[in-house]
């Protein structure tokens, strides 16, 4: 029998620090048949491991358009992490997945797409993003409302820069007050006042939205008020797991396994679930 | 149809032979005051009094579980799997109520997933239960949640004591079937199928005291935010130790402990009672006060695995009851939400 425990090993192609406390790597699984067989969907996670260290948890940040490797970028918090922020180019990790369910890309083809996101989460939602823009003749407009505390803790900089200068993405880029530097050309404000500012409109739209407990919770409100309905509104809940595959016990939000019926769900059905998250 | 009957005092004849034939076989011995499943001991120590402190379940669930090895070479790794072990098992002497768990984690560990680790032990292991002429626990419940001190299930074999010195044989699966021959060395007479009966009913009435548990799954998945919760259980120290003993606790955790250039990753118990349990990176803890842990425990037992499995996560062993250092008991705890729910609070 298969040992469901049993990572995949993957080679790390590129690094990059994305802050001073985060960083994104490019992954390629080492196993060529892995490597060609591997199929994932916008959404999906992972555990990944250090090993001697353990297994973390987190989301595949690389859109399933392209193919060949995954990303995932990760804050250096943890045993785990720290020692996963210390490996370089060319060094190897394991890979366990892809888990969980997915956002489902082709119910939301030739709508409005609205991504909100709150530092760290970017991540999630990125994936969302690339996909989108990778069928970017299937959406209609797409608009991004992404922030952090301060300057320093924007992840994936690089890309902002590209989604900016393209001219089919509506990017708005904000910081906490007090976060923003000498040269920030961004917006100054917390993501749920910005995005009341951006009023997307909620015709025919999704909105895609990730970041820290307390933005999502002052975002929903806003989204409400902008007309957007709980059923077209996604999330993801980032539970601490260990297994992913729904028999350690300790993701459930009530009834509901995040590893296996989530991460991705909509914000009616996050208000149906206790408030055990 | 007649069962045979063997005398008592040859149980620990039969459970040396059975391991005596390269099984291993696990048994209740006592250590001091309390009895203990225990693998490797000599069968001669076999004490069927009571109800031993641990469950059966680290036959199929050891506490520490290798699940594989990893070595680094420079900046390769290479990632070995491990295989559980393959040799047959008898647990002998398992009660009715830790028989019973087998059944009710299986779906558990086969939920779309299979963990090699549990089903390849499962697939080897053959149990021999003990049924209970009484209770033999104060703390036994199994009649709440509806099984009984003679329960089948989960069992390959059932001993029914029928008294002092006689022991009924249920041989029940093709695994216990095939244990037949074994057996047939102790064969001493036979027992009427309504000698049986008696006992079975002998062991109901010792537990027709216990409430029946029918309102408590309706009552649970109404009142996630309740008094009750605190009320009831803010003396909860969050040990665990009901966790550990349950026969149907199955949380864990995934540990790499290394060794120079190498190592091993194990598959731990864990506990839903532990603050660290559910803590996230960012410090938020979606369970962070004990009686919303206790809460967790309870409806995972009785509402969330019965939705999911169609089996409540709970056997009535009354290990839980017996053992919390500061005697909150869940037998209590649920009698009392079906008291709440059956006055309609």
């Amino acid at each position: 029998m298969e040992n469901i425990y049993k990572p995949f090993l993957a080679r790390i192609a590129e690094k990059r620090k994305e802050t001073y406390d985060t960083t994104s790597f490019k992954l390629v699984f080492v196993d060529d048949g892995v490597r060609e067989s591997f199929n994932y969907r916008a959404g999906n996670f992972g555990e990944y491991s250090v090993f001697g260290e353990g297994e973390s948890t987190f989301c595949i940040a690389s859109s399933p358009t392209r193919q060949g490797y995954i990303e995932c970028c990760f804050r250096a918090a943890g045993r785990v992490t720290r020692s996963l922020a210390e490996k370089e180019v060319g060094d190897v990790i394991g890979f366990r997945g892809p888990y969980g369910n997915d956002f489902p890309i082709e119910s939301f083809f030739g709508k409005k797409m609205v991504f909100i996101a709150g530092g760290i989460a970017l991540p999630p939602v990125r994936s969302v993003i690339c996909n989108v823009l990778d069928l970017r003749d299937k959406f209609e407009k797409v608009t991004i409302v992404y922030g952090a505390r301060t300057v320093a803790d924007l992840v994936y900089k690089h890309e902002l820069q590209e989604w900016e200068a393209r001219g089919d993405v509506d990017l708005v880029t904000t910081v906490d007050p007090g976060g923003e530097g000498q040269d920030w050309k961004g917006r100054i404000g917390f993501v749920p006042t910005v995005l009341k500012e951006v009023a997307p409109s909620s015709e025919n739209s999704v909105a895609v939205l990730c970041g820290p407990p307390i933005m999502i919770k002052f975002t929903l409100p806003v989204l409400k008020e902008l007309g957007f309905r709980e059923e077209d509104v996604w999330t993801t809940l980032e539970n601490r797991m260990k297994c992913g595959l729904g028999k350690c016990g300790r993701c459930n939000v009530g009834g509901v396994y995040v590893c296996k019926e989530g991460p991705v769900f909509t914000a009616a059905q996050v208000a149906r679930m206790p408030s055990d998250f | 149809m007649p069962f045979m009957t063997m005398e008592h005092a040859d149980l620990p004849n039969l459970a040396r032979d059975l391991a005596a034939a390269g099984r291993r076989l696990m048994l209740p011995v006592r250590e001091g005051a309390e009895l203990f499943f225990r693998e490797g001991v000599d069968a001669a120590r076999l004490d069927l009094t009571a109800i031993p402190k641990n469950s059966i379940k680290e036959a199929l669930f050891p506490k520490c579980d290798r699940i594989l090895k990893y070595q680094y070479e420079g900046r390769e790794v290479a990632v070995e799997d491990i295989e559980p072990p393959d040799q047959p098992t008898v647990i002998f002497g398992a009660r009715p109520c830790d028989a019973a768990s087998l059944p009710i984690v299986e779906p558990l560990w086969n939920w779309d997933y299979r963990d090699k680790f549990f089903n390849q032990r499962r697939s080897r292991t053959v149990v021999i239960t003990y049924a209970c002429r009484q209770a033999p626990a104060e703390a036994c419940f199994c009649v709440s949640v509806g099984l009984s001190p003679s329960t089948e299930q989960g069992s390959d074999v059932v001993l029914y004591p029928l008294d002092e010195k006689t022991v009924a044989v249920n041989l029940l699966t093709e695994a216990g079937k095939a244990l037949e021959g074994a057996f047939a060395k102790y064969r001493k007479g036979q027992a009427e199928d309504g000698a049986v009966q008696s006992f079975r009913e002998g062991g109901l009435k010792s537990l027709a005291h216990r409430k029946k548990l029918d309102k408590v799954k309706g009552w649970l998945d109404a009142h996630f935010e309740h008094p009750f919760w605190e009320q009831k259980t803010f003396q909860c120290l969050g040990c665990g130790t009901c966790t550990f003993l349950c026969p149907t606790c199955h949380c864990f955790d995934i540990q790499d402990e290394s060794v120079f250039d190498g190592g091993t990753r194990w598959k731990n118990w864990d506990g839903c009672q532990f603050g660290l349990f559910t803590l996230h990176t960012s410090g938020h803890n979606p369970r962070g006060a004990q009686p919303q842990r206790y809460r967790q425990r309870i409806l995972h037992k009785y509402s969330i695995y019965p939705d999911k499995f169609g089996k409540i996560l709970c056997t009535g062993c009354g290990r839980c009851v017996a053992h919390c250092p500061v005697n909150l008991s869940l037998y209590d705890v649920v009698a009392s939400v079906q008291e709440l729910a059956e006055k309609g609070e």
